[in-house]
C-alpha cells in the first residue's frame, strides 16, 4: 500500500482559510439546512396545534380507554364487542400483519416462478406467464380486489355444495406416517448420495427402511400390551416387512419395491377394514374433508399444541442446536480437508430426529382412558369415550386427552359454521389473493430483469471451470442476481404492505378500516390519524430495515 | 461413437505421441446458417495451435465446442481419450482437464480475485481451502499480481483482470488452455502484460488453443497457425509457412494476411 499517500503541509490556517475550505462548507450548510427544516415545521405544526385548540380538537391520546359498543367481523376469540378502542385496534393490527406476512410469503413464491417462467425456452409457458403479467400489472388494484370478492370468491357454491379436499373424505392415518416421510425421504437422499463403490451402500440403504419398519413394528406391538386393542397397521406392516426384506436380498431397485409394498400394504389393510374385517384400533377412518371451499370462506384443519407440546419442543430445540453444530463442524471440515458433505441434509436430520424422537417419546405415555367431567351439575368419572359420545368433554380436556404434542382436528360442520377447524374468511380471501396475484406480476418482471442482467459470459465462465449446473446457479447466478432484484423487490414488499389498507373497500377489519371506525365514532380525527400513521409508517420501515441489511449483502465491491 | 467407456479409457494416459485433441468432421449450424463444416483438426500434447480468420469465421465456436460450451452435430471431437457426447460425466471430466480465458474476461464480479481462484478447486477438485488459497498465491505471482488477491474484479485494471482469469482457469490444472481473443478487449499497453505471461505459459509446455489477431505472438511462440474462413480449415502450418512472402497461399489467406500484417 506504499507510494500514494500525501502528508499535509503544515501550514498555519487563518479563520478565513477554514472558510474557504469546501469540506467544512459542506458541513456548515448541512446544519443551516437542518436548522431552517426545523423552524419552518416547527411553525406549521405550531399554528396547526394552536387551530385545532381553538377547536377544542387537540390531540389526546387517552379516548383510546374508552369502550364503546364496537363489534368486529374477524377477530381472534379473546376480542368482545365491549373491549376498548385500545383492544379493537389491537385486532385491526393483527389482521393487517395476518394480510400482509402471508401475502409476501404467497407473493414472493408465485413471482419468482412467474418470472423463471417469463424466461423460458417453453413458448407456451413464457406467452402464459407474459400475459398474465401484462393483464395484472394494468389493472387497478382496487378493480381486482372487487373482482377477487365479488366475483370469484362469493360466487363459489354454497356451504352445501362446498368443494372438498379430497372429496370423498379421507381414512385418517397417524401423525407419526408424516413423521416417518420427514425422516424417511433425506435419509432416502443420503443414501442415493453414497457413490457405488462404497461397501456399505447396499446396506446403508435398506437398514434405513428395515429400521422404520421395525421402529413402526414396535410402536404398534407396544401399544397393544397397553391394551389398544388389534392393530390393522400390525398387518400393514407384516407386509411392510416382507417387501422390505425381499427388496434388501433383491438389492436393486430396493426402494421403489419397498415402497410399492407398503402402498399394498395400505390398500390391503384399508379394504379390509372396510369390509369389516379387521376391527379399527388405531386405524381411525373417516370421512370429512381435509380442505373445504365455499362461499363463506376456507375451512381447513385446526392445529392445536396439547399440554404436552412444550417437551416435544425441547426435543426440537435440542435437535436445532445439534443442527447448527453440525452444520458449523462440516463446513470447517470441508475447508480443511476439501471433502464435501452434505451438511445441509445432515443438519435436517438431525432436526427431524429431534422432531421424531420427541414425538415418540412424548406422546409415549398413553392418554388417560377415564375423565372427570360435569353432567347435569354433578362431577362425575366417566370412560373418555362415553363423555366424547355425549359431547361433555370442553375444548381444554380433548387437549389434554390427546397423546401427540399436537391436536390436528378435521373440519367438522355444526349448522351454518365448522367446528374443530380453521376458517379464513370471504373477505381475508379476497384482499389476500388479489394482493398476492397482483405484485407478483410486478416481482415477476424484476425477477426476470435481475435474471437477464448476469451476463451470459458468467454462466460461460461457471461452466469452463468446471462448477455443476446446481453450483453454478447458487454460487454465480443467484448472489448477482439477487444484487440487481432486492432493491425493487423490497418496494414491492412495501407496496404490498401499504395496498393492504384497501381492505376498507370489502369491509376487512384491517387496521385502516378498525381506525376509521374509532375515529367516526369517537370524533378523534387528529389523533386517530396519526397513530394509523405511525403504524403504517413503522411497517414500512421493519421491512425497509430488513430489507437494507439483507441488500448490504449482495452490494458489488468496484471502484 | 467409441465402444470402449470413455470414462475407463480415459484412466490410462494416452502416449505422448497420441495427439491430446482430436477433431474428425465437425459440423455444426445455428439454425440453417452452418457455422462450422467439417472441421478436422488434431492437436498433440504440449502444442501451441493460433487459430486465424476473419470475423464470423467460427472461430471462436469452434475452441468453444471443445469444451462443450457450444453443441457440435455432427463428427467427433475426443479430449484426452474422452469423447464429448451428451454424457454428462463426460462433459465434466472434460471441462476439468480445459482452461479458458474469454475475450471479457468474465471473472466473477461478487468474489475477490482469491475466490475467484479458488472456488473451483476446492467445489470442482475438492481441495482444502488452504491448498487452494496457496495455489491462488502461486498463480498470481506467477501473472504478476501477487499483491492484488484480495480486492474485487472492479478494482482492478482490464490487463490485471484478463492475468487473475488465466490463473483462474490454471487453477484447476488443465492440461489444455483455450483462449478466445484474450487481449482484444484490451488498451495498447496492457496487451502486452498479457501476451508475456501467455508466452511463459507456451514455453512451460502447455498444450494452448489461440483465437488471436496478434501475429507477433503468433510468429513468436505458435508451434502451427490454421487460418480458418467460413466454418472451414483453409490452411495450416508452422508460422514462417503464414509469415513468407515467398510461399503461394489460398486467395483467401492472401487477403486476409495482406489486411492484418
Ligand atoms: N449463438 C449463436 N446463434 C446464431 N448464430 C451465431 C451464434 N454464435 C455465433 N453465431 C454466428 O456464427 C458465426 C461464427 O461466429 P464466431 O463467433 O465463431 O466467429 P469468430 O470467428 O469468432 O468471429 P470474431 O473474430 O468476430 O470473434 C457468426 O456469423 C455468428 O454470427
Ligand atoms: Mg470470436
Amino acid at each position: 500500500m506504499a507510494g500514494y499517500t500525501q502528508s499535509e503541509p503544515p501550514e498555519i490556517r487563518t479563520i478565513a482559510s477554514y472558510l474557504r475550505d469546501e469540506r467544512i462548507l459542506q458541513i456548515i450548510a448541512q446544519i443551516a439546512f437542518v436548522i431552517i427544516v426545523a423552524i419552518v415545521t416547527g411553525l406549521i405544526v405550531g399554528s396547526m396545534l394552536d387551530g385545532l385548540a381553538a377547536r377544542n380538537l387537540s390531540p389526546n391520546f387517552s379516548f383510546i380507554n374508552d369502550h364503546k359498543f364496537f363489534e368486529i367481523g374477524e377477530a381472534p376469540d379473546w376480542y368482545t364487542s365491549d373491549d376498548s378502542y385500545k383492544e379493537a385496534f389491537l385486532v385491526g393490527v393483527i389482521n393487517t400483519l395476518r394480510v400482509v406476512t402471508v401475502g409476501l410469503v404467497f407473493t414472493t413464491l408465485l413471482g419468482v416462478i412467474v418470472g423463471i417462467f417469463l424466461l423460458s425456452s417453453n413458448w407456451v409457458l413464457r406467452t402464459v406467464s407474459r400475459v398474465y403479467v401484462e393483464i395484472l400489472r394494468n389493472i387497478p388494484l382496487l378493480v381486482q380486489i372487487f373482482v377477487w370478492f365479488f366475483v370469484i370468491v362469493l360466487s363459489l357454491p354454497t356451504l352445501n355444495d362446498s368443494l372438498r379436499l379430497p372429496g370423498e373424505g379421507i381414512l385418517f392415518l397417524p401423525h407419526r406416517y408424516l413423521l416417518y416421510l420427514i425422516i424417511g425421504i433425506p435419509y432416502f437422499i443420503y443414501a442415493r448420495r453414497l457413490s457405488a463403490d462404497q461397501p456399505f451402500r447396499q446396506l446403508a440403504k435398506s437398514a434405513g427402511f428395515a429400521a422404520l419398519i421395525v421402529a413402526e413394528g414396535a410402536f404398534v406391538l407396544i401399544r397393544d400390551l397397553h391394551g389398544q386393542g388389534v392393530d390393522a397397521f400390525l398387518l400393514l406392516y407384516i407386509i411392510a416387512s416382507v417387501v422390505g426384506i425381499f427388496a434388501f436380498f433383491q438389492g436393486r431397485k430396493w426402494w421403489w419395491t419397498t415402497a410399492v409394498g407398503v402402498l399394498m400394504g395400505q390398500v390391503v389393510a384399508g379394504t379390509l377394514f372396510y369390509l369389516g374385517v379387521l376391527p379399527a384400533g388405531g386405524f381411525k377412518p373417516t370421512t370429512s374433508s381435509v380442505i373445504l371451499l365455499n362461499n363463506r370462506g376456507l375451512v381447513f384443519p385446526q392445529i392445536q399444541a396439547t399440554s404436552r407440546f412444550s417437551e416435544w419442543m425441547a426435543f426440537v430445540i435440542l435437535g436445532s442446536l445439534v443442527a447448527a453444530v453440525i452444520w458449523l463442524y462440516a463446513a470447517r471440515i470441508t475447508e480443511e480437508t476439501g471433502r464435501p458433505i452434505p451438511r445441509g441434509l445432515y443438519a435436517f436430520l438431525a432436526i427431524a430426529i429431534g422432531v421424531v424422537l420427541g414425538w415418540f417419546v412424548v406422546g409415549f405415555e398413553p392418554a388417560p382412558s377415564t375423565i372427570a367431567v360435569e353432567q347435569d351439575g354433578a362431577i362425575v368419572i366417566m370412560e373418555v369415550e362415553e363423555a366424547r359420545e355425549e359431547a361433555l368433554l370442553t375444548p381444554e380436556q380433548e387437549l389434554e386427552l390427546t397423546s401427540s404434542p399436537l391436536r390436528v382436528t378435521l373440519p367438522e360442520r355444526r349448522g351454518r359454521r365448522f367446528v374443530n377447524a380453521t376458517t379464513l374468511t370471504p373477505e381475508y380471501l379476497a384482499l389476500l389473493m388479489a394482493l398476492v396475484v397482483y405484485t407478483s406480476a410486478f416481482i415477476a418482471e424484476i425477477v426476470r430483469a435481475g435474471i437477464q442482467a448476469v451476463p451470459r459470459g458468467q454462466l460461460e465462465a461457471a461452466r469452463a471451470v468446471g462448477l455443476s449446473q446446481a453450483q453454478t446457479l447458487r454460487m454465480i447466478i443467484l448472489p448477482q442476481a439477487l444484487r440487481v432484484i432486492i432493491p425493487p423487490l423490497g418496494n414491492q414488499y412495501l407496496n404490498l404492505s401499504k395496498n393492504s389498507s384497501l381492505a376498507i373497500a370489502i369491509g376487512f377489519a384491517d387496521v385502516f378500516q378498525v381506525s376509521n371506525t374509532i375515529i367516526n365514532q369517537s370524533g378523534q380525527s387528529v389523533s386517530g390519524f396519526i397513530i394509523v400513521l405511525s403504524t403504517y409508517l413503522l411497517f414500512s420501515l421493519i421491512i425497509s430495515l430488513i430489507m437494507n441489511t439483507v441488500n448490504k449483502r449482495f452490494q458489488l465491491v468496484t471502484r | 461413437m467409441s465402444a470402449v467407456d470413455p470414462i475407463l479409457e480415459s484412466q490410462d494416459q494416452p502416449k505422448d505421441d497420441e495427439p491430446i485433441i482430436i477433431c474428425r468432421d465437425v459440423n455444426k449450424w445455428f439454425g440453417d446458417f452452418h457455422v462450422l463444416r467439417d472441421v478436422s483438426l488434431e492437436v498433440a500434447l504440449q502444442e501451441v495451435l493460433v487459430i486465424i480468420g476473419p470475423s464470423g469465421s467460427g472461430k471462436s465456436t469452434f475452441i468453444r465446442c471443445i469444451n462443450r460450451l457450444e453443441e457440435h452435430q455432427e463428427g467427433q471431437i475426443i479430449v484426452d481419450g474422452i469423447e464429448l457426447g451428451h454424457d454428462v460425466r463426460n462433459i465434466a471430466a472434460i471441462r476439468r482437464e480445459i482452461g479458458m480465458v474469454f475475450q471479457q474476461f468474465n471473472l466473477f464480479p461478487h468474489l475477490t480475485v482469491e475466490e475467484n481462484i479458488t472456488l473451483a478447486p476446492m467445489k470442482v477438485r475438492h481441495w482444502p481451502k488452504e491448498r487452494a488459497q496457496q495455489k491462488a498465491q502461486e498463480l498470481l505471482e506467477r501473472v504478476g499480481i501477487p499483491e492484488q488477491a484480495q480486492k474485487y474484479p472492479g478494482q482492478l485494471s482490464g490487463g490485471q483482470q484478463q492475468r487473475v482469469a488465466i490463473a483462474r482457469a490454471l487453477a484447476m490444472e488443465p492440461k489444455i488452455m483455450l483462449f478466445d481473443e484474450p487481449t482484444s478487449a484490451l488498451d495498447p499497453e496492457m496487451i502486452k502484460e498479457v501476451l508475456d505471461v501467455m508466452k511463459e505459459l507456451a514455453l512451460s509446455g502447455m498444450t494452448m488453443l489461440v483465437v488471436t489477431h496478434e501475429m507477433g505472438f503468433a510468429r513468436e511462440v505458435a508451434d502451427r497457425v490454421v487460418f480458418m474462413d467460413h466454418g472451414r480449415i483453409v490452411e495450416e502450418g508452422p508460422p514462417e509457412h503464414f509469415f513468407d512472402d515467398n510461399v503461394e497461399h489460398h486467395p483467401r489467406t492472401e487477403l486476409f494476411l495482406s489486411q492484418i500484417l
